[in-house]
């Protein structure tokens, strides 16, 4: 197949003449298709899910859309894409000016956050939009493949992809002996609100995926429209999981102030001690391959503390 | 020259030194024989998108919707016969923003390049209630302004509350419209509105003598020949085509549309002949610096242009205020 492809990309660069640029790919994405270059080197992303995308194929993009804070790339990142990208901005207004002064030939961004500056995008650079921001886990994988093809690493990222999955086998197996049956819940809280991370949301398909319930239950005739749905004490006393998770991103947080009333004291989770904190910029927001064995971690540390108390 | 000669030479100088200056801000520093070399087509290094395909369409735009909102906001003013007037007002960013979200929260598979035209639907509607509602007994100034004040209530009421209560992360790019920002605008946006905008800004200058008849009120007005009703209503739909189609590529840029008559007010008295030319300057020069410091303040962060005309509009409206008093006291 790699041969076949090399050889008919030889054969369409000599009838073409060899001054041409070899544009081999053409990828479908959520806007429509674009053609990008055979192996694009100078790579812009505006999402964090797809810097997790790049390092997880070894591949240093030259510009992030870091929100102006390069902490916001994690060493797991770091380690492998090094620090020599430079901040384009916030994932919300990225600077044009600055992504056009890197001269990229391959952008990728979010269908949500960049669907109106798409065709702005497109004349910089060869640009494809993803779904990142309101995609699942499993959307994660398949957005990880049309990135593959789109750095003409397909081959590559089936490989990572695949490599991954046998991982995340293991932990599920791990996690499976004492999630049967238990209901677990993904919250971010920063100081002014709390907001559940539905099933419908990365963080809740992958809580799925371990094998835990989820009593976020929509009501009669409706459908889960959104993926992080603001809660009060009183809904989530609805809710009531067996173990809650909950990613801080303020101290002290809102749901810190709850403490002492009865409503939350007598919430199973917080009964029981099983309410446990994870880095609310890991489990929020970062999506991918990367992100996700990072839960996992993270989750496997938590069962066996629950494991330990028990 | 005469003084009013003196300030529009001033204004108009302000205005070009803000563009020019619009073309060299921004996150990436270009030299200005850089930008000499890419606007002049010289030889010479240039920066092709980020000069023509980034600022200066941007300029541009700010310098049309500037005009636009200062113009609509100083018939406003004259129309109701009162300075804290706006083009808020008559509902149009309060409607249009309705607009935008109901048609991200029903519509969710549309697509955003649809949204001006969910904000100029949006505001011409509420302008139309407005009027409606005003015009049952006669559309009189206060009529007009209490009519407009509750409908834009009711319109924010609605926005706060689907913001409120769908925190879901397809309003992100909405809620960057409604502060109101030039972001990824380019020659398309433009495309797509300057011939409109360019009529109604001919149009606005040229009907300066009907607005100085209906500052005289009503009655002085028909007492010297001129059909109030009509004069109003001609004007309102101008006022409202010239605002919503400024916000339908902008976003809801507010504060243009109160500051730039009054402060022409303050600098040229109130005759319209003056007036109107001199706020348009100033709206021009206005939206082109909030936009240009937008992008300069804090590289490569933008900060939205409705932001930054009200962090730096409304301390110096207040300084123009105190100042003026003093002279009148004086």
């Amino acid at each position: 197949m790699q041969i076949r492809r090399t050889f008919l990309t030889t054969f369409a660069s000599l009838a073409l003449g060899a001054a041409m640029p070899s544009w081999a790919d053409s990828i479908t994405h959520e806007m429509g298709v674009t053609d990008v270059p055979d192996t694009p080197e100078r790579i812009v992303v505006l999402e964090f899910s797809y810097v997790d995308a790049l390092a997880s194929l070894g591949v240093a993009p030259v510009g992030i859309a870091d929100d102006n804070n390069r902490d916001r790339i994690i060493p797991a990142y770091t380690d492998v894409i090094g620090d020599e990208w430079v901040s384009v901005g916030t994932r919300k207004t990225p600077s044009l000016e600055v992504i056009a002064s890197l001269q990229p030939d391959l952008i990728i961004v979010d269908l949500t956050r960049h669907e109106a500056a798409y065709d702005t995008l497109s004349e910089i650079a060869p640009t494809i939009v993803l779904d990142s921001l309101g995609g699942d886990y499993f959307a994660a994988l398949e957005q990880m493949e049309v990135i593959g093809a789109a750095l003409g690493r397909a081959d590559e990222a089936a490989v990572r992809v695949a490599t991954h999955k046998a991982v995340m086998d293991d932990y599920a197996a791990q996690i499976a002996e004492v999630s049967d049956g238990v209901v677990a819940q993904f919250g971010v809280t920063n100081a002014t609100g709390l907001w559940l991370h539905s099933p419908m949301s990365y963080n809740g398909s992958l809580l799925e995926m371990f094998g835990f319930s989820s009593t976020m239950t929509p009501g009669e005739g409706e459908v889960y429209e959104t993926n992080y749905v603001p809660t009060t004490l009183e809904q989530l006393s609805v809710v009531d999981p067996d173990i809650l998770i909950l990613g801080k991103y303020a101290d002290p947080a809102f749901t810190d102030g709850w403490v002492g009333e009865p409503l939350y004291e007598n919430l199973k989770s917080v009964s029981n001690g099983a309410v446990h904190t994870v880095t609310a910029h890991n489990w929020s927001r970062l999506r991918g391959l990367l992100a996700a064995e990072l839960m996992a971690q993270d989750l496997i540390a938590i069962m066996s503390q629950a494991g330990a108390t028990n | 020259m005469t003084r009013d000669g003196l300030v529009f030479v001033a204004l108009v100088v302000g205005v070009l030194l803000a563009s020019i200056w619009s073309l060299s801000a921004g996150a990436v520093a270009i030299e200005w024989s850089v930008i000499a070399n890419t606007l002049f087509d010289l030889d010479g290094p240039k920066q092709d998108y980020i000069i023509l395909k980034s600022r200066l369409p941007r300029t541009v735009l700010a310098l049309l919707t500037g005009a636009s909102l200062a113009l609509s906001g100083a018939i406003v003013q004259a129309l109701l016969r009162n300075p804290l007037a706006s083009p808020k007002i008559i509902g149009i960013n309060s409607g249009a923003a309705l607009g935008v979200c109901l048609m991200v929260l029903l519509l969710p598979s549309v697509s955003l390049a649809y949204l001006p035209i969910a904000a100029i639907a949006g505001g011409i509607l509420a302008a139309t209630i407005i009027y409606i509602g005003a015009d049952l007994r006669g559309a009189s100034p206060a009529r007009l302004v209490l009519v407009g004040i509750a409908v834009g209530f009711l319109c924010d009421a609605g926005v706060d509350f689907i913001l409120v209560t769908s925190s879901d992360a397809q309003f992100s790019a909405p809620l960057i419209w409604l502060t109101g920002s030039l972001w990824a605008r380019g020659w398309t946006h433009l495309g797509l509105v300057w011939p409109w905008l360019l009529v109604c800004i001919a149009i606005a200058l040229s009907l300066f003598y009907r607005l100085d008849l209906l500052r005289l009120g009503p009655q002085t007005a028909s007492g010297l020949g001129e059909n109030v009703r009509a004069a109003r209503l001609s004007l309102m739909i101008l006022a409202v085509l010239l605002a919503a189609l400024s916000v339908s590529v902008v976003g809801v840029l507010g504060f243009v549309g109160l500051i730039a008559p009054h402060i022409a007010r303050t600098v040229l008295g109130g005759g319209h002949a003056r007036l109107l030319p001199c706020a348009m300057l100033i709206g021009m020069g206005l939206v082109v610096w909030a936009d240009a410091i937008g992008r300069a303040i804090a590289p490569p962060i933008e900060v939205s242009a409705g932001i930054v005309t009200a962090l730096l509009g409304a301390p110096f409206f207040v300084m123009i205020m105190i100042t003026t008093q003093r002279k009148i006291r004086a």
